[in-house]
């Protein structure tokens, strides 16, 4: 009997549009490329989720997810997607049933390296012009499913896969984080300050031994004066 | 010592890497060396596994960062997490102790 290979497909999506996703277990298809990728995209494919710089918070320029189709296209005749509602237009006509694989969230300059070892002379040629900290997204649309119309080779797949596996599936958001640190400094006794401004810079969060160490006993305002 | 916005330094500035802002986290932590803070704290959020966080940092503390190098702690988010449930959990009993010092 022949078993075919499930292929993988790298499709890009807002944050927004990507927790949609997640929360109900749905991906659509474009409207431009829609007709011709639900023909390619198959039961048990892979989708490769990249989220995109715009509107985003928690995920950006990350690999987020990688999900697996579960069902057959439908079309869709009303607005679903967040960004569909707020337009009131149907942008993805062609609907399908996810499952997540794994979930979490790799950004570009963690896997940078290995992408460039990957054994894609595209993606390699284009990463290496690109240089570690501009240009990926860009880069990256050239392989999406909406636009090539092709899947993405197993081997960047797996390496998603596997960095997003070791996170455990967890996302940790950058709130939460800074909430946590709060709860922790308070709890030991310190005067704890969140989005502390200094020095030109702003600090998620900063612990002093006391309130009285934090306003420091007189003004000096040379000092402040100059930090900015 | 009396250290930065006036006040006196504290004991502590954690920076939570959001996304992919690694290089930038490193050099907000930077501007505050001179101050001699007892704990600068990167906390690396994409990373469960400490090791691998410290694999994912060193590139940047070997390089541009390299006065950090052994100044700046990485602990994982996972890391703060449970160290945040563990005094939770004994949140009055740690209050009680954390009031006797001086």
């Amino acid at each position: 009997m022949l078993v075919l290979m499930p292929n993988c497909w790298l499709v890009m999506m807002n944050e927004e549009n990507f927790n949609y996703t997640i929360n109900h277990g749905i991906y659509g298809l474009p409207g431009r490329s829609a007709e011709r990728l639900r023909a390619l995209i198959n039961f048990g494919d892979h989708l490769l989720v990249y989220v995109i710089k715009n509107g985003c918070s928690e995920l950006c320029e990350s690999f987020a997810a990688v999900l697996e189709v579960i069902g057959g296209w439908r079309g869709s005749d009303k607005p679903t997607w967040p960004d569909e509602v707020r337009k009131g237009v149907v942008k993805y006509p062609w609907v399908v049933d996810v499952k997540v694989v794994v979930k979490g969230r790799v950004s570009y300059s963690e896997v940078y390296t290995e992408l460039t070892r990957l054994p894609l002379e595209d993606i390699r040629n284009r990463l290496l012009k690109a240089g570690r900290r501009s240009g990926f997204g860009k880069v990256l649309r050239k392989f999406s499913a909406n636009f090539s119309g092709k899947p993405v080779g197993s081997g960047l797949c797996e390496l998603i896969k596997a960095r997003l596996q070791s996170m455990g599936g967890r996302i940790f958001s950058h709130e939460s984080v800074k909430g946590w640190l709060k709860e922790v400094g308070e709890l030991l006794g310190y005067h704890v300050v969140a989005e502390y401004v200094s020095e030109g810079y702003r600090f998620d969060v900063a612990w002093w031994s006391s309130e009285g160490d934090f306003r420091g006993e007189a003004p000096c305002s040379s000092l402040r004066g100059s930090a900015w | 010592m009396r250290g930065i916005s006036g006040g006196r330094r504290p004991a502590a500035v954690f920076e939570v890497q959001r996304g992919d802002s690694l290089v930038e986290a490193l050099a907000r932590l930077n501007t505050l060396d001179k101050w001699n803070i007892n704990g600068l704290y990167l906390v690396v959020t994409e990373e469960g596994d400490a090791e691998k966080a410290h694999r994912l940092v060193e590139p940047q503390l070997r390089g541009s960062f390299h006065e950090l190098m052994d100044r700046v702690r990485i602990w994982t988010a996972e890391r703060v997490e449970e160290v945040r449930d563990a005094l939770a959990k004994y949140g009055d009993e740690v209050r009680e102790l954390s009031t006797l010092r001086d």
